[in-house]
């Protein structure tokens, strides 16, 4: 109960989750169940979970984020990480932890441009698949 | 505010700048560090606490004007003696023993038992490494050797310490030393080759250290294990 939770927002469908400074084991397993049950909860299409306010990010928190956003693809949800900062994302490399599969984007608001693309493209083939056998 | 727990009364003072369980353990690292027997802090102990903290607080709160007035709040819990000071010159001894602090090269102790210890571990690492003069980056990247130190310690040996000192040889440089009495490791060869897959972490913490650092000896046997770790300015 000591770690404050991460607040979740939703934003035209879309869960954002902004992380911020060091998160302990509680808040990170807090935040997978909050996340996963909101997006079951609120028919959520798309997850940006920003990253921007974390200055640093070791194999373990790295795990955690990676495996949340699995987690939500698996549920059928768009996902997204955002804002990694320069150093972090140099650290990241040079330690030899990539994040295979996961889309990232520089900062929020490329976020939520890609999940409107993507879901604008997905809604034109729903409808070009209902148009075209009529 | 009744005459309670010492300790309580310290991590009130503490608490407008550290979560509270944070503030508690550095009250209680401090006391243990202080070799003040007794876990519970006693109340004839308090000025040494107080001091104590006054030397570490550099460390976690940077702006010094919030330090000041952190370290007044401390200040006032020392129990009065002949000569009680008013606010302002109560301040003033802290103020130079910052200094001095500053001055001095900083090597600092910290005991890793739980999540925030690991957090705050990183805090002073980056701490030390910006005063020895890492740019960011840098700074970055030898805090982040931290927390996989201190993190291996949290997942495998439960508790253990990491130390973390500026070295001037051969080298300017920061030095990181992680020690426990956990299990050791069973096969070293494995985890550092990166072939292995643990699973906490992505089996990449002790090897991630290794390549974020520039030098890096371990030894580890069923009765604990040690790192030292380098990284160098120039």
């Amino acid at each position: 109960m000591n770690a404050p939770r991460i607040p979740i927002i939703n934003l035209y469908s879309n869960l954002i989750v902004p992380i911020q400074g060091a998160i302990g084991d509680i808040a990170m397993q807090q935040l997978t169940d909050d996340v996963t049950g909101r997006i079951e909860k609120e028919g959520a299409r798309g997850l940006v979970i920003d990253v921007s306010g974390v200055a640093l990010m070791d194999s373990f928190i790295t795990r955690n984020i990676r495996d949340l956003a699995l987690t939500a693809r698996l549920m059928g949800v768009a996902t997204i990480v955002s804002g990694l900062q320069p150093a972090v994302a140099i650290t990241l490399v040079e330690m030899g932890l990539e994040i295979h599969g996961l889309e990232t984007t520089l900062n929020l608001e490329r976020a939520l441009e890609h999940l409107a693309q993507t879901q604008e493209e997905e809604a034109a083939a729903l409808r070009g698949e209902i148009h075209e056998p009529g | 505010m009744s005459p309670g727990d010492p300790t309580d009364e310290v991590v009130d003072a503490l608490k407008a700048y550290f979560s509270v369980p944070l503030a508690r353990a550095l009250v209680l690292s401090t006391v243990r560090r202080a070799k003040l027997d007794g876990a519970p802090l006693q109340r004839h102990a308090m000025a040494e606490v107080v001091t104590a903290l006054e030397h570490a607080l550099p460390m976690y709160i940077a702006d010094a004007s919030r330090r000041g007035e952190c370290i007044g709040r401390l200040q006032r819990l020392v129990p009065k003696s002949a000569g009680d000071s008013p606010d302002g010159a109560a301040v003033r001894p802290a103020k130079s023993a910052a200094a001095a602090n500053g001055a001095s090269v900083a090597s600092t102790v910290i005991q890793v038992a739980t999540a925030d210890d690991v957090a705050n571990a990183c805090e002073v690492g980056r701490d030390i490494a910006c005063r020895v003069g890492f740019p960011n980056v840098m700074q970055t990247k030898i805090a982040t050797a931290i927390a996989e130190l201190a993190r291996n310690i949290l997942l495998y040996a439960i508790a253990g310490e990491v130390r973390i000192a500026a070295v001037e040889a051969p080298r300017r440089g920061v030095e990181v030393a992680a020690r426990d009495e956990g299990p050791g490791i069973a096969d070293l060869d494995l985890v550092m080759t990166g072939n292995y897959r643990s699973k906490t972490g992505m089996g990449m913490g002790l090897r991630g250290a290794k390549r974020l650092m520039d030098t890096f000896e371990i030894d580890t046997s069923p009765t604990g294990t040690n790192v030292l770790t380098r990284k160098f300015l120039t």
